[in-house]
C-alpha cells in the first residue's frame, strides 16, 4: 500500500505532462516549436507532483523546499528566451541565483571564504550542466535526451531516497515521469518535441532536488555520489559525435549505476517505510 | 506523613532540603536559566493511526523571568533539533532528514512567550511563538507549577510541566500524513535554577 501511495503523486505528473504538452502544441505549434509546449507541460507535471506531495507552494518560501516550484518558473521562463546570447546570459544569470535561494538558510552559517567557495562551486555546476545537457539534448534528439534525462531523474530519485529523504526523492520521481512521459508522447505522436528548449526547466530542478539533499547542506547524499550523478550526462557528451545515442544512454546509465553502488554502501535504509530493523 | 518523618534525616544527610524546609516563595519576577540535565522533551504521535508511540529531544535550553503573578512572566526555550531521540538511530536519521525536521537547514525549534496569564493555582497560560521549520506560529500551552523551593548547592529551584498539541504540518511538516500522525503531543518537564 504504502509504495503505490509514494508512487500516486509521480504517475500524475506524466499524466499531467502528456495532457499538457498535446493541449500545448496546438497554441504553440508543432515541430521545433511544440519544444515551448513541452517545457510549459514539465514545468505543469513538477507543480504537480509538488502540490500532491507538499501542499500548496508557499507564497513566502521559508525552505530550501519551498523554492523548488520557482525555481521551475525561473526555468520555464528561460526555455522561452530564444536569442542564444541572451539564453546563455540568462543560464549565468539563473545559476549565480539559483544556489543562492536554495541554500540561503546555510550561507549565514559559512564564513564568507566557504560561502564563496560554496557558491561559487555551485553556480559553475549549474551553468556548465545548463549549456552542456542543452547541447546533448540537441544532439541526441527528443526521444533519445527523454531516456537519459528520465534515466538521470530516476537515478536521482532513488538516490535520494536511498539516502534518507523520501520526499526529495518522490518530487525528482515527479520530474522523472516527466520526462518519461516526453518519450512516450513523441513515440505517439512524433509532431510533438521536446529537445533543447525542454532543459533549463529540468537542469534547474535537478539541481535544486541535488543540492538540498546533498550531506554538505540539507541532507545526506554523499560527495562523491552527488558529483557522479552530476557529471553523468556529460559523460554522453565525451563520447565522439558519430556515436549511437543508444550507447550514449549507457554509458550515463552506467556512470549513474555507480553513484547508486556508492549511495547505497552510505546508506542506513532502502526503504523509511520499513521497519527500521 | 510517618514516611516523611521517616526520610527526612536521610534527606538532610544527603544535603538537600524537603518541601518541609522549603521556604516561602518570594514575590516578584526573577531569572532562571534552565537544567538541560534535568528537563525533558517528550512527544507522542499516533503511528499507522493505531498506536501511540513516544519520541524526546535530548538537548533543551533557555531562560526565562517568573513571578507568581505570571504578569512579569516571560520564557525562551531552544531545543536542539538534531538531539532527537527515539531509541533507533535509523528511524531518528529519517526524522532529522528533509521529510521531518529538516535539521541541518533549521537546527533549533524556539518558543518565545508574548504573554503570560495565571489562569488558577499554580497553572498558567503561555501564549507566545514557536518556530519550526522556520515557520514561525502562535501557539498558546498550559504551564503548571510543580515545585519550587531552595535546594542546597543547588540553589533557588523551580519546576514547571506542559503537556500541550500542536499539529505539524502547519509549520510546513506534511512528511507521511498520516501514517505518522499529523497532531503531535508534547509534554515539556522543566527545572531551572535562579540566577544570582
Amino acid at each position: 500500500m504504502e509504495p503505490l501511495r509514494v508512487m500516486v503523486p509521480i504517475l500524475a505528473s506524466g499524466i499531467v505532462f502528456g495532457l499538457a504538452a498535446l493541449a500545448f502544441a496546438r497554441p504553440f505549434g508543432d515541430g521545433p516549436a511544440s519544444r515551448k509546449a513541452c517545457s510549459v507541460a514539465l514545468f505543469l507535471a513538477y507543480l504537480t507532483g509538488h502540490w500532491w506531495i507538499e501542499g500548496t507552494p508557499e507564497v513566502v518560501p521559508e525552505r530550501a523546499l519551498d523554492w523548488l516550484p520557482y525555481l521551475a518558473l525561473l526555468g520555464l521562463g528561460l526555455c522561452f528566451v530564444e536569442p542564444k546570447k541572451l539564453r546563455v546570459a540568462g543560464f549565468v544569470f539563473a545559476a549565480g541565483l539559483v544556489p543562492w535561494l536554495v541554500l540561503g538558510h546555510k550561507i549565514g552559517r559559512w564564513d564568507v571564504g566557504e560561502a564563496i567557495l560554496w557558491l561559487g562551486l555551485c553556480s559553475a555546476f549549474l551553468v556548465s550542466a545548463l549549456l552542456a545537457w542543452e547541447k546533448l539534448a540537441t544532439r541526441l534528439g527528443t526521444r533519445w535526451w527523454g531516456l537519459v534525462s528520465m534515466t538521470f531523474a530516476a537515478s536521482l530519485a532513488y538516490i535520494l531516497v536511498v539516502s534518507g529523504d523520501l520526499k526529495l526523492g518522490q518530487l525528482a520521481g515527479a520530474l522523472a515521469a516527466g520526462s518519461g512521459a516526453l518519450v512516450t508522447v513523441n513515440w505517439l505522436w512524433p509532431r510533438i518535441e521536446g529537445t533543447a528548449a525542454f532543459v533549463p526547466v529540468f537542469a534547474i530542478l535537478a539541481f535544486g532536488l541535488l543540492a538540498t539533499g546533498h550531506v554538505d547542506f540539507f541532507g545526506y547524499v554523499p560527495r562523491a555520489v552527488t558529483a557522479l550523478v552530476w557529471f553523468a550526462p556529460f559523460s554522453a557528451l565525451a563520447l565522439p559525435k558519430t556515436t549511437k545515442p543508444g550507447i550514449a544512454l549507457a554509458v550515463v546509465a552506467l556512470v549513474l549505476a555507480v553513484a547508486i553502488v556508492i549511495a547505497h554502501s552510505a546508506a542506513p535504509s532502502l526503504d523509511p517505510y520499513d521497519e527500521y530493523r | 506523613m510517618k514516611a516523611i518523618v521517616f526520610l527526612l534525616p536521610i534527606l538532610a544527610y544527603a544535603g538537600f532540603h524537603t518541601s518541609a524546609t522549603m521556604p516561602a516563595p518570594e514575590t516578584g519576577a526573577a531569572s532562571y536559566t534552565i537544567d538541560p540535565v534535568h528537563s525533558s522533551v517528550v512527544f507522542r504521535v499516533k503511528h499507522m493511526e493505531v498506536a501511540p508511540f513516544w519520541g524526546r529531544f535530548n538537548k533543551i535550553s533557555g531562560n526565562f523571568e517568573f513571578d507568581e503573578d505570571g504578569a512579569g512572566s516571560s520564557v525562551e526555550i531552544k531545543i536542539d533539533a538534531a538531539s532527537i531521540d527515539t531509541h533507533n538511530e535509523r528511524r531518528d536519521r529519517h526524522l532529522k532528514s528533509n521529510d521531518f525536521f529538516s535539521v541541518k537547514e533549521w537546527p533549533e525549534i524556539t518558543f518565545k512567550s508574548d504573554k503570560v496569564e495565571k489562569i488558577g493555582d499554580k497553572k498558567y497560560e503561555i501564549t507566545g511563538k514557536l518556530k519550526l521549520l522556520g515557520n514561525e506560529k502562535t501557539v498558546s500551552v498550559n504551564a503548571t507549577l510543580t515545585g519550587q523551593g531552595e535546594k542546597g548547592r543547588r540553589g533557588y529551584l523551580v519546576g514547571f510541566e506542559v503537556d500541550t498539541t500542536i499539529k505539524r504540518s502547519e509549520f510546513g511538516m506534511k512528511g507521511m500524513i498520516p501514517a505518522i500522525s499529523d497532531e503531535v503531543r508534547l509534554l515539556i518537564g522543566i527545572e531551572a535554577r535562579r540566577r544570582r
